[in-house]
């Protein structure tokens, strides 16, 4: 009897989960919906705001990337350090260098294109970082200004043109001798720094270059103590940055200044208080003019972008997110740049609201002097940046 | 317990198991605290859901403690609820389905000849389960945002209780049961636009309540002292008290790539007192009829300081025959089996715009003894709820419910001693 109770009830247990599994799935297709029960509608609201305040600061940064630069263009200067591996020179403690040749393939150049390239070369004193050294690094003794090992003047050539610097033989030998040398610690490398009659900045090719053909390279010829046997050989692999400065570039009050190769970013705050907590941002448009007058950007900028960034913090300018936004001009436009920052306000319906980070977009921040001027808060009304924010919240 | 025993209870308990959760339920316990549970046994819900006026000593009544008293062995009842809903409006229809554990209970008698037993455990009060679309749109000369509302609404109300019956005499039967109402209500919308340009969110609503009530219930039977027409009568009546729940409420809200939660918010929730009074008549030992009336003043219910909106009286009606089962040795296995039917009809507490919703159902179920003293208890219901007029919603729900009720003969003295 009992038994056959165990056997119906394993059947109705199997019927019962037939049954359940024969239901529908709930989809919009079927939904089920009636105006007299109190589901909550979404209203959906749209308002534009415009920038309440900003600021620009200088924010000494490394720049470590694939272009170095090195010249001078008006308050423009850059200098480019590097040095080859020590350890990529054979050990040759009596050898007699007879040439020492540094090639550099160019890459880009900032101001007059028939203006002058020239620069000294100089022997670094001691160790540096090719991810820490910055323009303030370079103002310490880093090298010895009075004692030249090299020198070059010459025009803008060819974009990608090679230029060659004779450099101190010396100075080559220091790299060639053994550990035990008293001279092994002078192989820190070499800066090169423009001179005075520089009117224009060069963009070299840096070790960053994915082809061996692009990156510098020095090229020794030596000869033995003996004088009977000579022997030529190039060298590539090194480490390389630039550092580069302006001063006084944020003199306009209306303006936010987003510069590379510096670099200079700008802070921008918005008021989203008229959101309330929970609102749903949809969208977000942000809308920037430049003053075409004072960017400086040539035709190696193409299309330059503004990457915009949400701020952490208050208290420091590096307190931001990594991700980010990217402004871009609009379509037929050449000085309106937007982009939908949706993320960044929810951020700020959320709290807390540090507002927007501004600054060069992606790697040409770290090897270009693209200067963008942007009209800021205090911008007359038809070039003050603007927010329009399309938003949900409950319809109560 | 012996091994069928056992067995038995895993297997309800691996059915209900793999029920649990489901695809959703009715889209009307959106409203309130969701759908109510009127469920004193799955005795009960084969009877029309009358229970109040007579007792038993293999099942336990969640809703009338007074009821226990012919326990005579420790008991345990626990329960499983499947619910399919056919719900349409005029123009949509679908079947959603979803499974629940319904509640365990353990009665323990302390005094047989006085009728006192002690009872705890847990129960479903009310459930909430919807889960449905809408759409809309926000055009403008720039912009063009289309977008689907996808609503959810989980959880419900469950109530743990602990009481105790006491018969003075023969024919009188109190008995009395702490109540702690708890459980947590979330109700979500997500907003998702049809295009990647904008942005999507959720908007989730917790609600988590909890507080105590008290039931008191009576039963007078076995009345032919009182008088003779008066003997094969009983009488039930329970009430139990208004409960003040604590109520804390917050927002949470999920964008994309963010979250955000609102502070939380306590407020008092007002679950109004209820009452029931039931009668059962016995023309044999084997035969019950039942007739059950409950009510509930959900209009006075208080949330935040306010009436909710949509809520009305409730009020209800059972009707339930049982034959029960013979209990002589050597009868066959369908003379051992009891048989039941019954009939309800709710006027609900959902009233949506001024919509009153009512339902009536059919059920009927089966007694089967497991052993000697084990009882496997199923029930069937079918019933139909709301109207698609007046743009409302039509459910057809059908239900499966079972029990297994064990017992174990605990601290009596045998014969020997």
């Amino acid at each position: 009897m009992y038994n056959g109770i165990s056997r119906r009830l394993l059947v109705l247990s199997a019927l019962s989960v037939l049954l359940f599994a024969c239901s529908d799935e709930p989809t919009e297709q079927n939904a089920l919906l009636t105006p007299q029960l109190p589901f909550v509608a979404m209203a959906v609201r749209e308002t534009t705001i415009v920038a309440t305040s900003g600021s620009t600061f200088k924010d000494p940064v490394a720049m470590n990337s694939t272009v170095n630069l090195v010249g001078r263009s008006g308050k423009y200067t850059a200098s480019t350090v590097l040095a080859f591996y020590a350890t990529y020179f054979p050990n040759r403690d009596t050898v007699n260098v007879i040439s020492a040749t540094l090639y550099l393939h160019g890459a880009s150049f900032y101001g007059d294109s028939t203006g002058q390239l020239s620069f000294t070369v100089h022997r670094l004193n001691h160790s540096w970082n090719q991810e820490t050294l910055t323009w303030d690094s370079v103002q310490t003794d880093l090298y010895d200004p009075s004692v030249i090992r090299g020198n070059y003047s010459g025009r803008i050539g060819l974009d990608t043109e090679e230029v060659s610097i004779d450099l101190d033989t010396a100075m080559a030998r220091e790299w060639m001798v053994t550990p035990t040398s008293t001279e092994y610690t002078l192989r820190y490398g070499m800066i090169l720094v423009p001179t005075a009659s520089a009117t224009v900045v060069r963009g070299f090719q840096s070790f960053e270059n994915d082809s061996a053909s692009w990156v510098p390279s020095v090229r020794l010829i030596c000869r033995n103590v003996a004088g009977t046997v000579m022997d030529t050989a190039t060298y590539n692999l090194g480490v390389d940055t630039f550092v580069g400065n302006v001063d006084g570039l944020d003199s306009d009050p209306k303006l936010a200044y987003v510069q590379a190769g510096i670099v200079y970013r700008s802070i921008m705050n918005f008021d989203v208080s008229l959101l309330p907590k929970g609102a749903i941002v949809n969208y977000a448009l942000l809308t920037l003019h430049r003053d075409p007058a004072t960017s400086w950007l040539n035709r190696f900028a193409a299309d330059t972008a503004i990457a915009v960034h949400v701020m952490q913090g208050s208290a420091t300018t590096s307190a931001f997110e990594a991700t980010s936004a990217i402004a871009k001009l609009v379509p037929g436009s050449a000085t309106t740049y937007t982009d939908n920052i949706a993320h960044a306000v929810q951020s700020w319906v959320r709290g807390p609201n540090y507002g927007l980070l501004l600054r060069t977009d992606g790697a040409r921040e770290f090897h270009a002097f693209d200067l963008v001027t942007l009209y800021n808060y205090l911008a007359d009304s038809t070039r003050v940046p603007r927010l329009k924010i399309i938003y949900s919240v409950p319809k109560n | 317990m012996n091994r069928r025993s056992r067995f038995l209870a895993l297997t309800i308990v691996l059915a209900s198991h793999t029920m649990l959760a489901g695809s959703g339920g009715s889209i009307y316990s959106l409203i309130g605290i969701g759908d109510l549970r009127y469920l004193p046994s799955v005795r009960a819900a084969g009877m029309g859901f009358a229970g109040y006026a007579f007792t038993s000593p293999y099942s336990i009544n969640t809703l009338s403690p007074a009821t226990w008293g012919k326990i005579d062995r420790a008991r345990v009842e626990a329960s499983m609820l499947y619910e399919g809903f056919s719900s349409s409006n005029t123009t949509t229809s679908r079947f959603l389905a979803r499974g629940d554990v319904s509640g365990a209970i353990l009665a323990f008698p302390l005094s047989s000849a006085q009728g006192i037993v002690l009872a705890a455990g847990f129960t479903p009060y009310s459930k909430v389960d919807y889960n449905t679309y809408s759409s809309g749109s926000y055009v403008t000369p720039a912009d063009t945002l289309l977008y689907s509302l996808h609503y959810t609404g989980q959880g419900g109300i469950s109530k743990g209780l602990l009481g105790l019956s006491y018969a003075p005499t023969h024919s009188v039967s109190v008995g009395a049961s702490l109540n702690y109402l708890f459980g947590t209500i979330e109700r979500a919308t997500v907003m998702t636009p049809r295009t990647s340009t904008y942005y999507p969110g959720t908007q989730n609503e917790e609600t988590t309540m909890n507080g105590p009530t008290v039931t008191l219930s009576v039963l007078l039977d076995s009345l032919g002292g009182v008088a003779d027409s008066l003997q094969p009568f009983s009488f039930g009546l329970v009430a139990t008290t208004r409960a003040s729940l604590t109520s804390t409420h917050r927002f949470t809200y999920t964008f994309s790539d963010q979250a955000d939660t609102s502070s939380e918010d306590t407020n008092i929730m007002t679950v109004p007192a209820s009452f029931g009074v039931g009668i059962a008549y016995h023309p044999s030992e084997r035969w019950i009829l039942a007739l059950d009336y409950a009510t509930q003043a959900w209009s006075t219910i208080e949330y935040q300081g306010k009436t909710p909106e949509g809520l009305k009286d409730a009020w209800m009606v059972g009707f339930g025959v049982e034959r029960g089962p013979a209990r002589e040795a050597g009868v066959p296995l369908l003379d051992r089996i009891a048989y039941r039917l019954g009939f309800n009809y709710e006027s609900t507490y959902y009233n949506p715009n001024g919509n009153g919703i009512n339902a009536w159902t059919i059920t009927g179920g089966l007694g089967l003894p497991v052993s000697s003293d084990a009882r496997l208890n199923l029930a069937i219901d079918y019933g139909m709820r709301g109207t698609t007029s007046n743009g409302l919603i039509q459910d057809k729900i059908l239900r499966f419910s079972a029990s297994l009720s064990i017992s174990e003969q605990w601290f009596q003295r045998s014969d020997e001693d």
